[in-house]
C-alpha cells in the first residue's frame, strides 16, 4: 500500500513538472534553435564539455522479493529509515546531447516494514540446523544500510532543462544492518500437512542476519535532472539493485531481496 | 517526449503490479475438531465435555475413549460426527455422515481448497485402556520419521497404551541435524538395573534455541502427552501431565542415577556461578475436571500446586551420586480425600515425571545433567 504511495509521490510531480512548466518551453525549443536554448540552460561546449554535479537528496525505498509473491498478503506498515545521500558527480559532453558522467555519494538509507503473509515458503539455516516450511502470520522487517555508490553512467540531455542519466552503480556498504522477527502465525513444516508449529505474539523468533549482508553490491541507475534555473537542478533517482543484499552462500532466506531506493534532491551543476 | 512520457507512467506500473496480487487458495487439509452429534452424550462418555475433541495438527488417528460401565457396541452403529476443517477445505465421507463406528473405526480424507494436498483420517471409539504402573522402559520404537524414540508400555489385557511423552518433538524442531543419540530423552542399556534404562540429559538446543529464547531442552519423560504445535508459544502449557486412572495410588518407587552438568545457566543463557542442577521425579494423582465440569489437565506451571491435585509423592532427597543406582521408595501424600465413585468414572489423572533439570521446563538448567531412571513402580490400592 504505502510502496505505491511512495511511487506515486515519486513519479507524478516529475510528469507534472514536466508538463505544466517545461511543455511550453520544449515546444519553443523545437521553433528556436536548439543549440542555443540549450546553451541558455548550460552549456555544454564549455571547458571542453567537463563539469561537476554536486548532489544532496533523501533517500526512500525498500529491499524486497522481486516480484513481491502471492503470499505476501499485506503490507501493514512501511516507513523509511534514516535516508540522504551526498555526493559529486564529473560530466564530460561529447556533443550537444551525449556524454558520460561518474560520481561518488555517500549514502544513508534503510526502512522498517510489516507484512502479513500466507503459506510463506521459507527455510531458515542456522549452522546445521534448518527450520523450513510455511509460514502464516507476521513478519516485521528492519534493515539498514550505509556506504559508498559509484555510478557510472551515459547521460543524454533530452531537453533544454531535462537531462537523463543511465548507468550501472557499485556500492560498498560500510554499515549494514537487517533484522526483525515473526509473530501472531504459525509455520507448517516441510509442507501445508506437516506439523504445526504456532509462533505467537508473546514469544516471537527474532532473527538478525547483519553479518550475512554482502559488502559490495551494483545495480542499475536512472537518474532525472531538471534544470529549475542556473546552476541549480532539482533531481529524482532511482538506485535499482541487482545484486542480492545478502551473500551467495547464505542459505537461510531462500529468496534474493533487492535494494531498490530513491533519492530525490537538489543539485548544484557548474 | 511523449516516449519519456510513456516510459516513466511504464517504471510506474511495474512498481504497482509488483504490490499485492489475489490471494492464493487455502492449501492446509486439518481436521481441526470432531463432535459427536448425540442427544444423549452421557449414554457414550462419562463427562459429556468428552463428546468434542480438538484434534491436534500432528494426529491423524482421532479416538474417543468411551465409558466403560455400560459399553454397548451397538450404540456405535450409527454414529454421525461433525467435523470443523480448514476454511475452504472439503471432507469424504460426507461431514456430520452417519457410519458404523463398531470395530476399526471411520476413515475420512479432508482436500485443501487448492486441491493440491490431502491428509487422511481415521476415526475410532474405543475403552479407556488402562494404565500399567509397572513401568520398565522397554518399550520403545522411533517416530515415524525415524527422529527420536517414542516409548509405550503394554497392560495386562495386552494392549498397547502409548501413555508416554517426551519433549523430543521440540528438540527435533530446534535442532534438525540431530542423531537419534543426541536427543535430550533417549533408551540406554550401557548402565540399567534390567534390560533398558531411559537416560534424560539436558541438551543445547543451539542458534533456533537462542532465537527463541529456549537455549536448553532437559531430558524427560511423563505420563501424558506433548503438545508440539504449542511448544514455542507457551512451552509450559505443552507439557500435558497425566492420563485417567481408576486405582488409588499408594508408594512411588524405583532407580535413579544423577550427575549435574558443569555450567548452570538461567533463561538468557547467563552461567549461575555456585549454582548446581537438580533433577526431579515425582507421580501425582488430579482431578482430570474443573468447576464447570470441563476436562483438565495439569501442565508445566501448575503440576505440583494446583489445587485440583489429591496426591503427591515427590523423591525429595536427590542423591548427585552417578557411580551407583540409588533407590526411592516414596508413599503418596494425600492433600483430599480420594471419591471412590470418581475413580471408578476415570475422574482423576495420573502423572508419572522425570527431568534431568528441576527448572527445565523455564529452560533454566545445566547442560549436561543426566538422570538415569529404570523400574518403576505405581504401588496401588488392590
Amino acid at each position: 500500500m504505502k510502496l505505491r504511495h511512495i511511487l506515486a509521490a515519486l513519479l507524478l510531480p516529475m510528469a507534472g513538472l514536466a508538463q505544466a512548466q517545461d511543455m511550453k518551453t520544449f515546444m519553443d525549443d523545437k521553433r528556436d534553435n536548439r543549440e542555443a536554448n540549450y546553451e541558455k540552460w548550460g552549456p555544454t561546449s564549455d571547458r571542453d564539455g567537463l563539469g561537476f554535479i554536486v548532489r544532496a537528496g533523501y533517500v526512500i525505498g525498500g529491499t524486497s522479493p522481486l516480484p513481491l509473491p502471492a503470499e505476501i498478503r499485506k503490507i501493514n506498515e512501511f516507513s523509511p529509515k534514516g535516508g540522504f545521500s551526498l555526493g559529486v558527480d564529473g560530466y564530460k559532453y561529447f556533443n550537444t546531447r551525449w556524454g558520460i558522467s561518474a560520481g561518488l555519494r555517500f549514502f544513508m538509507q534503510g526502512m522498517h516494514t510489516g507484512a502479513n503473509v500466507k503459506n510463506y515458503g521459507m527455510s531458515i539455516v542456522m549452522g546445521e540446523d534448518v527450520v523450513s516450511g510455511q509460514f502464516t502470520g507476521t513478519d516485521i522487517t528492519e534493515t539498514r544500510t550505509s556506504g559508498f555508490t559509484i555510478p557510472l553512467m551515459a547521460t543524454c540531455r533530452v531537453g533544454a532543462r531535462w537531462t537523463f542519466n543511465l548507468g550501472p552503480y557499485f556500492s560498498y556498504w560500510i554499515y549494514r544492518d537487517f533484522d526483525g522477527h515473526v509473530f501472531d502465525g504459525y509455520l507448517r513444516e516441510s509442507s501445508p500437512t506437516g506439523q504445526k508449529i504456532t509462533i505467537a505474539s508473546e514469544n516471537p523468533a527474532y532473527y538478525d542476519f547483519s553479518d550475512d549482508m554482502r559488502r559490495c553490491s551494483w545495480g542499475m541507475e536512472f537518474c532525472a535532472d531538471f534544470r529549475l534555473r542556473e546552476h541549480l537542478n532539482v533531481f529524482g533517482l532511482l538506485d535499482w539493485g541487482l545484486s542480492d543484499v545478502f551473500q551467495d552462500d547464505f542459505q537461510t532466506v531462500t529468496f534474493p531481496m533487492y535494494p531498490i531506493y530513491a533519492t530525490l534532491g537538489l543539485a548544484y551543476y557548474y | 517526449m511523449k516516449k519519456i512520457f510513456f516510459g516513466l507512467s511504464l517504471v510506474a506500473a511495474l512498481g504497482l503490479a509488483s504490490c499485492i496480487q489475489d490471494e492464493p487458495l487455502n492449501s492446509e487439509c486439518d481436521i481441526e475438531q470432531a463432535m459427536v452429534l448425540t442427544d444423549d452424550p452421557e449414554a457414550l462418555f462419562f463427562n459429556a465435555s468428552q463428546a468434542v475433541k480438538d484434534v491436534p495438527s500432528a494426529d491423524t488417528v482421532i479416538t474417543f475413549f468411551l465409558r466403560d460401565d455400560n459399553y454397548d457396541e451397538n450404540r456405535l452403529k450409527a454414529l454421525a460426527i461433525q467435523f470443523e476443517i480448514t476454511p475452504g477445505a472439503t471432507i469424504s465421507p460426507e461431514n456430520g455422515s452417519v457410519h458404523d463406528f463398531s470395530g476399526e473405526g471411520v476413515r475420512y480424507r479432508v482436500t485443501s481448497e487448492d486441491g493440491a494436498w490431502h491428509r487422511d483420517y481415521r476415526v475410532r471409539f474405543s475403552l479407556t485402556p488402562s494404565l500399567p504402573t509397572d513401568l520398565h522402559f522397554e518399550h520403545f520404537r522411533p517416530e515415524p520419521n525415524g527422529r527420536y524414540e517414542e516409548w509405550f508400555e503394554i497392560n495386562s489385557e495386552n494392549e498397547t497404551v502409548d501413555m508416554w511423552a517426551t519433549g523430543n518433538p521440540g528438540f527435533a524442531i530446534s535442532r534438525s541435524s540431530a542423531t537419534p543419540e543426541e536427543f535430550p530423552t533417549i533408551s540406554w542399556d550401557e548402565d540399567r538395573i534390567d534390560g533398558h534404562c531411559v537416560k534424560l540429559e539436558t541438551r543445547d538446543t543451539g542458534p533456533f534455541g537462542v532465537m527463541m529464547n529456549m537455549r536448553i531442552a532437559a531430558g524427560n519423560l511423563f505420563i501424558g502427552t506433548f503438545d508440539v504445535a504449542n511448544a514455542l508459544k507457551d512451552a509450559m502449557a505443552a507439557t500435558r501431565f497425566g492420563l485417567p486412572f481408576n486405582k488409588k495410588p499408594l508408594r512411588f518407587e524405583g532407580y535413579y542415577k544423577f550427575k549435574p552438568g558443569p555450567h548452570f545457566q538461567n533463561r538468557t543463557g547467563v552461567i549461575q556461578d555456585g549454582r548446581v542442577d537438580e533433577p526431579d521425579l515425582y507421580a501425582v494423582l488430579y482431578e482430570n475436571t474443573d468447576e464447570s465440569g470441563q476436562s483438565f489437565t495439569l501442565q508445566g506451571d501448575n503440576v505440583l500446586t494446583h489445587p485440583n491435585i489429591v496426591a503427591l509423592a515427590r523423591v525429595a532427597d536427590r542423591v548427585h551420586d552417578f557411580e551407583h543406582w540409588t533407590r526411592f521408595d516414596i508413599p503418596f501424600e494425600y492433600k483430599k480425600e480420594l471419591n471412590e465413585d470418581l475413580l471408578k468414572r476415570q475422574g482423576y489423572n495420573l502423572a508419572v515425571v522425570f527431568t534431568s533439570s528441576i527448572e527445565g521446563a523455564s529452560f533454566c538448567g545445566a547442560v549436561g545433567s543426566t538422570l538415569l531412571v529404570d523400574e518403576v513402580k505405581v504401588i496401588c490400592e488392590e
